[in-house]
């Protein structure tokens, strides 16, 4: 049996002149494992993709009520303390107007389109909080394999989300079922093919 | 849709002239870099204590190091002192070398080692060509940008060595990169640190040769 090495602690200013940071609202800032990450614009593929889920999740979050956001911040337990998610779906009725982040226990379902730059970040460490978080579901497209996946984590614990269903998105195949709440399958063959 | 609606002042975004040329290449990973990103990472001022880097089309800030960071940083810097006063170079903990190739555009280096000749006194830039050594302290949000970007960029603008200290490996262990080419450096290795580890040779311009098991482990290291 290993011991690990106990964990680098945070910046306490680092983490307060992240929550006092003011940017354009197309710079997506973040806390992940102690260092502030400020992205730009994405690709134009990324956008479709996350385009392409948002149409597809308008009936389910239409019959519930529920709000999808590309823009949505969460604070979280460490290592991914404060995220931007490419998506997140949540309900919208029970909060405050102007709430600045959502909180976590009303988002159902937190999205990712993986890009080689957050890899880690996508795949594993903002997985790692949102299963602490208790978000019940989290889905990230992986083009950095061949052929590209779909990853649906559910099930979280505090030591992460105990199931994964990974789907290849192959022209005219592959399905995907986002289980309850939403209780609908995904059809992966139209989704947005990887450019080049 | 009345009268009302159309008086609605609306605030534009912040223009997006006066942006700077972009040091070449251009691109990360086939991504090219978002202009207003980049604009924005010249004009961020956070203070002392903060260190922003471009790396791999991101802004980076970092905080105060760990305590045994600075520390492993510290014992790396004392052992060099001979080489570098021996050959006229300085080292800073708080340096940063801009206008690097991609993927790491500008980075802050733990340690830096570089050749102080033609350089003014008063200035704080440090062009790649005087750099000698660039060394990291892996810590847990850096550890794909120390291990792979850095060494990927520092090769390309040819500084003949980059080091790293790294505990997320183990053993805890220094690896050191030498030769280096556009596609990184052709020499790579590591060697275990701390109590029973071995000697790192440091090659020229340095030939030195560095005693590891003298590098301070973190105090609780299981």
């Amino acid at each position: 049996m290993t011991r690990t090495l106990p964990e680098e602690a945070d910046d306490p200013r680092l983490w307060r002149l992240y929550q006092e940071l003011e940017l354009d609202p197309h710079v997506r800032a973040e806390f992940i494992e102690g260092t502030i990450l400020i992205s730009g614009l994405q690709s134009l593929w990324h956008g479709q993709v996350v385009t392409w889920i948002i149409d597809h999740l308008a009936v389910p979050c239409q019959n519930h009520g529920w709000s999808r956001d590309a823009n949505g911040a969460l604070q979280l337990p460490p290592p991914a303390r404060a995220i931007r998610p490419d998506l997140l779906v949540y309900n919208a009725q029970s909060l405050p107007h102007l709430e600045a982040d959502i909180p976590p226990s009303q988002v159902f379902l937190v999205v990712e389109v993986v890009s080689e730059e957050s890899g880690e970040a996508d795949r594993i460490l903002k997985p790692l909080s949102c299963a602490q978080a208790g978000i019940p579901l989290y889905l990230y497209v992986d083009p950095l394999v061949t052929p590209m996946t779909v990853n649906l984590l559910s099930e979280p614990e505090p030591t992460g989300y105990r199931c994964r269903d990974e789907v290849a998105a192959i022209a005219g195949g592959g399905e995907l079922v986002i289980p309850e709440p939403f209780g609908f399958t995904l059809d992966l063959g139209s989704l947005p093919a990887v450019p080049g | 849709m009345g009268a009302m609606q159309d008086r609605r002042v609306r605030h534009p975004r912040p223009p997006r002239q006066r942006v700077p040329e972009l040091p070449a290449p251009l691109l990360v990973a086939d991504k090219p870099v978002d202009p207003y990103l980049w604009q924005l990472f010249q004009e961020l001022e956070f203070g002392p204590g903060f260190w922003v880097e471009f790396i791999d089309g991101q802004i980076v800030v970092r905080g105060r190091p760990a305590l045994w960071h600075d520390r492993a940083a510290g014992w790396l810097s004392t052992q060099l002192n001979e080489s570098c006063e021996g050959r006229g170079w300085w080292k800073t903990l708080t340096g940063g070398i801009e206008q690097l190739p991609a993927p790491a555009i500008s980075i802050c280096p733990d340690l830096l080692v570089f050749d102080p000749e033609g350089l003014r006194d008063e200035e704080s830039d440090i062009p790649p060509s005087h750099v000698r050594l660039v060394a990291e302290v892996v810590s847990k949000g850096s550890k794909r940008r120390d291990r792979m970007l850095k060494p990927l960029t520092c090769a390309r603008a040819g500084i003949p060595l980059y080091l790293f200290i790294d505990r997320y490996v183990r053993p805890l262990s220094v690896s050191l990169f030498s030769e280096p080419g556009s596609d990184g450096y052709r020499r790579q290795e590591q060697v275990p640190a701390g109590p029973g580890g071995g000697k790192l040779a440091i090659p020229e311009p340095f030939g030195t040769v560095l005693d590891l098991a003298g590098l301070p482990l973190p105090r609780r290291y299981p």
